[in-house]
């Protein structure tokens, strides 16, 4: 007989493996940044594996840390958000594989679930990158400070309003 | 039907707002165009609500009467009847007693509206009577912040009958009713077996005259033959929840009792006896001594298919003495009981001297599923010995199975440590 076995598919887990050495791009600049982001893709991965979900979000938080350490060096915004949405598809493809490992468990067929999941996180993401890019490109030059603070002010209660 | 949010994008916020106050404060553009990237995806997260499954599941299965042992193919086909699932996890409700061996009947994947998915696995089908349960539903939406758990009824049956296994004789105790049969009895009478010689009384047929001792002695004798008379028996099953204890290969001790229960009935049933079956425990089975073909064919029916002789626990409370008083009420006077019990504990071997005492002779066919691995396994061990020490000291007959030696050969030994 085969026993469940819980852990996650491998199928599920190589592509937020592929995604966490993506998010590394950026913190390549920091040397901070890279040991933060590289310990955090690593737990991020072997959590992943493991069916470890508090290794994931762990993993994926000191990610994302070592992707700001490494745009504050003063990096391009582009590279910074492809460490953004490295980070974004390699939390969710992990979160995401220790859920099916959790409900279907490693035998069972994952491939089509995994396959629309990732592609739809990683398009929306990038697609979200891409707008930001795009306003940050052409968007107004100079602002006065009473605007940026305004603008500060409305992001933090929009990001109040949206929390989890 | 319930849904209910996953928070698997909690602290993406707090994230977004870090990089935006480090934006802020080394006032890299980088940096803040980050925190900006973060909230909006914090915002992508709570864009769906909750999918509302909508499925039909069918099943279909390779074989609908297997042989124990069998493999059967289960092709579980899921169709997506409302609007778009981008991730559904369907997981089959295979019968516990039922091993997965191939396979998994687990899915998970994407359906689009009116698309169906399947999957395909292979179990080994073990007796009885399975039904396959609700095949569970996990729907989450495309960012994965909701989840709905839900389950969709597919009632299949897989029905698993077999054949009693096969034995050659069974030897009985001597409490016989008045019919021919195989037990060799202690009174004289036609027969085959020399039993003893008696005056000759008018009316003895002129075959079992002693001729040589009339030559001898010029004395009329008449021979007398042991007569062979047919038994009475009721198999009982012990399946109370104590009996439910697996060997080391992890087969239940009932599903021992109920093959050595066919064995015996076969056995029996062939040399022209009237035999029954009842179970013993929380689910009560009763079927009333009978012969021939119709009751043979009832009888493997009920050994196959009755919950009470079911290898899943017991879901019932089993209340000792009003059960075993109705076994009582239930057995013929003249009856024997074969009696097929593991004797792990000692309520098991208790049942036995009062049915021993209150005149049906028992026979015990008890298999053997202790193990030598723990002090607590050779423990129970010895105790099952003393047991069945104190029984053969009663006068019990017990057959000591030791679990996958072919019952037969249990049964040949026992029978010569008996006529030694």
């Amino acid at each position: 007989m085969t026993e469940f076995d819980a852990r996650p598919p491998t199928v599920a887990v190589a592509p937020a493996a592929v995604a966490a050495v993506v998010a590394l791009v950026p913190a390549l600049g920091s040397g901070v940044g890279l040991a933060l982001g590289a310990a955090g893709a690593g737990l991020l991965v072997f959590g992943a594996q493991q069916g470890a979900r508090r290794f994931v979000s762990l993993g994926a938080a000191a990610l994302a840390v070592g992707v700001v350490f490494g745009a504050a060096t003063g990096l391009d915004p582009a590279y910074t958000l492809v460490g953004g949405v490295g980070t974004v598809v390699a939390y969710d493809a992990g979160e995401h594989a220790v859920s099916l490992g959790v409900d279907v468990g490693r035998d069972a067929r994952v491939g089509q679930s995994v396959l629309v999941h990732v592609f739809s996180t990683a398009a929306l993401s990038a697609l979200v990158a891409a707008v930001t890019l795009v306003v940050y490109t052409f968007g107004p030059r100079s602002l006065p400070v009473t605007a940026l603070v305004t603008l500060l002010l409305g992001g933090t209660l929009l990001a109040y309003v949206l929390r989890t | 039907m319930a849904s209910e949010e996953t928070y698997r994008w909690r602290g993406a916020v707090a994230l977004a707002l870090l990089a935006l106050a480090v934006g802020a404060a080394t006032r890299v553009p980088g940096v803040l165009v980050l925190g900006v990237f973060g909230v909006a995806v914090a915002g992508y997260a709570r864009l769906f609500t909750a999918p509302d499954p909508r499925l039909s599941v069918e099943r279909s299965l390779s074989d609908d009467d297997p042989e124990p042992g069998d493999r059967v193919d289960v092709t579980l086909t899921v169709t997506n009847e409302g609007s778009l699932l981008p991730d559904l996890r369907v997981v089959d409700g295979v019968p516990e007693p039922l091993s997965v061996i191939s396979g998994s009947p687990r899915l998970a994947t994407a359906l689009r509206a009116g698309k169906s998915a399947s999957v395909t696995y292979t179990v080994e089908v073990t007796r009885g009577d399975h039904e396959f349960g609700a095949v569970d539903v996990v729907a989450r939406d495309a960012a994965g912040s909701h989840e709905t758990r839900t389950s969709v009824a597919s009632e299949s049956a897989l029905a698993c009958v077999p054949d009693l296994p096969r034995l050659e004789s069974f030897p009985l105790r001597a409490q016989t009713v008045q019919r021919v049969g195989r037990v060799p009895t202690s009174t004289g009478g036609s027969g085959v077996e020399f039993h003893a010689t008696r005056e000759y009384r008018s009316g003895d047929p002129l075959s079992r005259v002693d001729w040589k001792r009339l030559a001898r002695d010029g004395e009329l004798a008449t021979i007398q033959f042991r007569e062979e008379r047919a038994a009475t028996v009721v198999v009982v099953v012990d399946t109370r929840d104590q009996a439910h204890v697996a060997d080391e290969d992890g087969t239940n001790a009932v599903e021992y009792g109920v093959e050595a229960a066919g064995g015996v009935a076969s056995a029996l049933l062939d040399s022209g006896d009237q035999v029954g079956v009842a179970s013993l425990g929380p689910h009560w089975a009763w079927l009333a001594p009978g012969l021939g073909r119709e009751h043979r064919a009832r009888l493997e029916e009920l050994l196959a298919r009755d919950r009470g002789f079911s290898v899943s626990a017991p879901d019932r409370r089993f209340l000792g003495a009003l059960v075993f008083r109705r076994l009582r009420k239930h057995l013929p006077d003249d009856a024997q009981v074969v009696f097929c019990s593991p004797l792990v504990d000692d309520d098991a071997a208790e049942y036995v001297r009062r049915l021993e005492a209150s005149g049906h002779p028992v026979t015990v066919v008890s298999p053997d599923v202790t193990g030598t691995d723990t002090l607590g396994q050779q423990f129970s061990r010895v105790e099952r010995a003393v047991r069945i020490r104190s029984l053969r000291t009663a006068g019990v007959r017990v057959i000591d199975w030791r679990a996958g030696d072919s019952l037969a050969l249990a049964v040949a030994d026992a029978e010569r440590g008996w006529s030694a």
